[in-house]
């Protein structure tokens, strides 16, 4: 069967160098005939590509150690789950499952903008084309999931640390997230080629983007929720290089986002939104690139292979062409009208990118550092959080604040006086917040009392816009309350959906300043019977519990928990010891309270042979909202991404004038 | 299996290549093979009806801005006449527009006309245009039918 | 609207203009970085680094009762320095594997800054940390 999947990744790659050869042929001199072959060419790649991981997936299930990568990454005793979840265990795995969700949006996206596409889809088709090749290249050339062995009686298994269910979410989400980023690009870059001066492709686009940066969000707070629950060193998020490569697409994303609205109401930022799309596209090869090459000290590399290069070539020849498009089409790119006023809309609009491009770029930096200085200087220099947090700090507390004063402006020119008034309630309530929480403690970091004042001034404005807009709709038609906010959403889907979101952000930001800038941490040695406080909490050691698991031998330290003399229960923190595999993992018990969001960690650091147990103790403010936030932040993308049937027909009766091509 | 899986290759290069060659097994002698570009009237047409659905969308939302309080009624009178007045325009000049196609008809320039063509007119519809003038695209704001009736009118401020 | 050269321009160039001035600052108070040592460039090196090796046995002694001490070789070379880790390590860590941690070269012997061991699993995909 192995041979089956080789096949279906040849074809794949001849299918999609043709369709880049004759799409492109097609889209330049305008055949109709053949610029549908090479659509159906792009199409087809989808079933070349399910058949090669429908080959990979029957033999994960199947336990057929003939294949190397099946004896890699599973074992006959693994539950099917994570058999299943082995597929995007390794390089090569990934790489297919890359290629797969690639050829699923590619399809959908030209087939779904056949209609009102024309001619920009011709030249879409070429221009995913080359990804598709690419990546069918270096799975039939680099790095092929096909290769086998004589089949050994069992298979190395997978690392326990990956049997969870975050193995079978995390990766899956997050490269629905960097894949999706290609199709705004493809795109983009068609309308360049067929040197369109109009928004459809932004127009078609929207919703791609909108998931894609969805996804990756969601992939990111399950990775961290991920570090928090199972690695358990009291963190979600340590700047680690792998985690810097989800977040920077994620940050030119949000950029793009915000910055095409201005570009379909004012007909400005014509070429920033090209180059924004350009760097979030880039950026999500370059995240695919760092957890490959195995090029930086990180946790996350992969071997060391040919393939890091590879991608780097890639990479390079996409931020060439692409460039050099967008400077052979400048004239096409001239804006309709300038930045009227400094304060306006569409200037914090402009601020709010700057600020997310700079933070973009100070990653990048940080993670390109130990590469260059190596090159430069022979000697790799590494770069830590401090780096990363000051720049947190200093970028995302005046994003925080532009979330909230954003939505109060008014597009083209702001008079003073107005700004006065919209503001004086949130700008009052933050004062207010901020002034009440100095005496609960948290003028301890200022900072955090910053972070959490502005908080209060975007939730406070966030709330004020659902009201007015409410309030106003209400004027206009009568109908209560509910009903009113109801149609208020769905006439103004993107709109309200993106205030949820902010919201969200906003409830994220409070959860990662209650966790980091007011956190108590304390260690203590204790045998059992003694106790150890934390906070207002009391931890009693009372006994090590020992089991014998499936696989694995668990020791279990556990700690009776109470505050302010109440009991809380007890909960059990400690290791487990994996006798296959020969590792040790870590067991934290955590203790949520759910009034508050703050989370009690129990590490059992060391278990002595008597039984005497070093505790880290963490207990982290607020650290639940970070993934309530995570759910708050899905419900905004939906409303913002739900089909609105009016736009649609608005949309289909501006560009259907066009006569129907590919 | 090796067999097999051979012979399932073998048909999927068959059916890549069967699929590849559709359009040209479907239309062996098209009568047109153009690939229906933008013709320069198109692409004005695009820019009109672009630049006519921002027109109304500013307004629209500067009227959503007034009604919540972000603008109060001295910037509101003042930004709301050259906003209509550039809404006006944009409408006149799509109606301008549609009354060229209409007189150039009978001698269409370069519009391909092949006996397949799915939309035979590539003209819009000039009845609709000035009385149900279509909400701009991205719907800021609710309010079905906001201060409509006198957008063609620019009252000289 | 009067087309004087918008004073938006101008503010959009400071606003750049302070960001870059932000991280200039802050770069060139904080510095860049530590260097990465493997054992066979450590050689007398003063002043905190970040040393990469694998660990080699025996491995003795306990995070509280005087830290942890173990040998790192070079990952690809013979070169060995002896290390005096005071903290709890990541759980991937032992004999044969990967390691990196901060610190300083002090009489010989390399010791480690609490909290910035990390590991690295050869050839799997891993998500363990430690800090």
């Amino acid at each position: 069967m192995p041979e089956l999947g080789r096949i279906a990744l040849l074809i794949c790659l001849g299918l999609s160098a043709y369709a880049v050869v004759a799409g492109a042929y097609a889209a330049a001199i305008g055949k109709r005939r053949l610029a549908l072959s090479a659509r159906n060419a792009l199409v087809a790649c989808l079933g070349a590509t399910l058949v090669a991981a429908a080959v990979l997936l029957a033999a994960l299930v199947r336990s057929d150690f003939s294949f190397v990568y099946v004896g890699d990454h599973t074992s006959l005793e693994l539950p099917t789950p994570y058999k299943i979840s082995a597929f995007w265990g390794g390089q090569e795995g990934s790489l297919l499952l890359w290629l797969l969700i690639l050829t699923v949006y590619s399809t959908a996206a030209v087939l779904l903008a056949r209609r009102t596409g024309g001619t920009l889809v011709a030249w879409v088709v070429p221009v995913l084309g080359v990804v598709v090749a690419f990546f069918s290249l270096v799975l039939v050339a680099v790095s092929s999931p096909f290769a086998t062995q004589a089949a050994p009686p069992d298979g190395i298994g997978l690392n326990p640390s990956l049997q969870n269910p975050y193995m079978v979410s995390h990766p899956p989400a997050l490269y629905l997230g960097y894949v999706g980023l290609a199709i705004p690009f493809a795109f983009g870059m068609a309308a360049l080629l067929s040197r369109r001066t109009d928004e459809l492709w932004i127009v078609l686009t929207r919703r791609w983007t909108l998931l894609a940066w969805t996804f990756l969000g969601i992939g990111q707070l399950l990775g961290a929720h991920w570090a928090y629950v199972e690695v358990g060193w009291g963190g979600y998020f340590a700047w680690d290089p792998v985690e810097n490569a989800a977040l920077m697409p994620w940050l030119a994303a949000t950029a793009f986002l915000h910055s095409v609205m201005i570009q379909e109401k004012r007909g400005m930022l014509k070429v920033w939104n090209m180059l924004l799309v350009i760097g979030a596209f880039c950026l999500s090869l370059f995240g695919t690139f760092l957890t490959r090459s195995g090029i930086l000290n990180s946790i996350h590399s992969f071997t060391e292979g040919p393939l890091g290069a590879w991608f780097l070539g890639f990479i390079c020849v996409v931020v060439v062409a692409s460039t050099a498009l967008v400077l052979a089409r400048l004239p096409l790119l001239r804006a309709k009208t300038r930045l009227e006023s400094p304060i306006s809309r569409e200037a914090t609009f402009l601020y709010n990118n700057l600020l997310l491009v700079a933070f973009c770029l100070t990653i990048l930096w940080g993670v390109v550092y130990p590469i260059l200085s190596e090159a430069v200087r022979g000697e790799e220099m590494t770069v830590g959080p401090p780096y990363y947090n000051f720049f947190l700090k200093a970028f995302g507390l005046p994003l925080l604040l532009l979330m909230g004063i954003g939505p109060l402006v008014a597009w083209r020119r702001a008079s003073l006086r107005s700004l006065g008034r919209t503001f004086a309630w949130p700008a009052a309530i933050a004062l207010l917040v901020g002034l009440a929480l100095l005496p609960l403690g948290a003028g301890d970091s200022i900072p955090g009392l910053v972070a959490y004042s502005f908080s209060a001034f975007v939730l406070a404005s966030i709330v004020l816009e659902f009201a007015r807009g409410t309030r106003a709709r209400r004027a206009l038609s009568g109908e209560p309350w509910p009903s009113a906010f109801g149609s208020l959403v769905a006439r103004n889907r993107r709109r309200y959906g993106g205030y949820v979101v902010h919201a969200a952000i906003v409830l994220l930001a409070i959860g990662v300043a209650g966790s980091s800038a007011y956190d108590t941490i304390r260690e203590a040695e204790l045998t059992p019977g003694q106790s150890m406080d934390v906070g207002a909490y009391t931890l009693t050691y009372r006994r090590l519990a020992v089991r014998e698991g499936s696989n694995a031998l668990e020791q279990r330290a556990v700690v009776r928990v109470a505050r302010d003399g109440r009991s809380l229960g007890t909960l059990e923190a400690g290791k487990n010891s994996y006798r296959a595999e020969g590792q040790v993992s870590n067991e934290v018990g955590i203790r949520s309270d759910w009034r508050t969001g703050e989370d009690l960690f129990v590490i059992a650091d060391e278990i002595g042979r008597d039984g005497r147990v070093a505790f880290e103790v963490h207990v982290s403010p607020l650290i639940n909202l970070i993934w309530f936030a995570g759910g708050l932040f899905l419900v905004g993308s939906l409303v913002a991404l739900w089909p609105d049937a009016r736009e649609q027909r608005r949309l289909a009766e501006r560009y259907a004038g066009a006569p129907a091509a590919v | 299996m090796t067999v097999f899986a051979l012979a399932l290759g073998a048909l999927l290069a068959v059916a890549a290549v069967v699929v590849v060659a559709l359009p040209f097994l479907r239309e062996p002698e098209p009568l047109d093979d153009r690939l229906a570009t933008l013709s320069p009237a198109e692409r004005e047409r695009l820019a009109l009806a672009e630049a006519r659905d921002q027109a109304l969308a500013a307004l629209k939302e500067l009227e959503l801005d007034h009604r919540t309080g972000k603008v109060n009624d001295e910037d509101y009178r003042a930004v709301v006449g050259p906003l209509r007045r550039r809404a006006a325009e944009t409408l006149r000049a799509l109606d301008a527009y549609a009354a060229r196609m209409s007189e150039i008809e009978p001698n269409q320039p370069e519009i391909p006309e092949p006996a397949v063509v799915p939309e035979p007119t590539p003209v819009p519809h000039q009845p609709i245009e000035p009385a149900v003038v279509p909400e701009p695209v991205p719907p800021p704001d609710e309010g079905d039918r906001p201060v409509r009736p006198d957008v063609p009118e620019p009252t000289p401020q | 609207m009067a087309q004087r050269g918008s004073p938006a321009r101008l503010v959009v160039a400071l606003s750049v203009a302070a960001l870059l001035a932000v991280f200039l600052v802050y770069v060139s108070i904080a510095g860049g970085g530590t260097p990465s040592l493997a054992p066979s460039e450590l050689n007398g090196r003063s002043g905190e680094v970040t040393l990469a090796g694998r660990v080699v046995a025996p491995v003795r002694g306990k995070r509280r009762e005087g830290g942890l001490r173990f040998t790192l070789r070079d990952v690809k070379g013979t070169a060995t320095v002896p290390v005096l880790y005071k903290d709890s390590v990541p759980d991937m860590f032992r004999v044969g594997r990967d390691v990196s941690l901060k610190g300083e070269l002090k009489n010989g012997v390399f010791v480690g800054k609490p909290g910035t061991m990390i590991t690295k699993c050869p050839s799997k995909y891993t998500a363990k940390k430690d800090t």
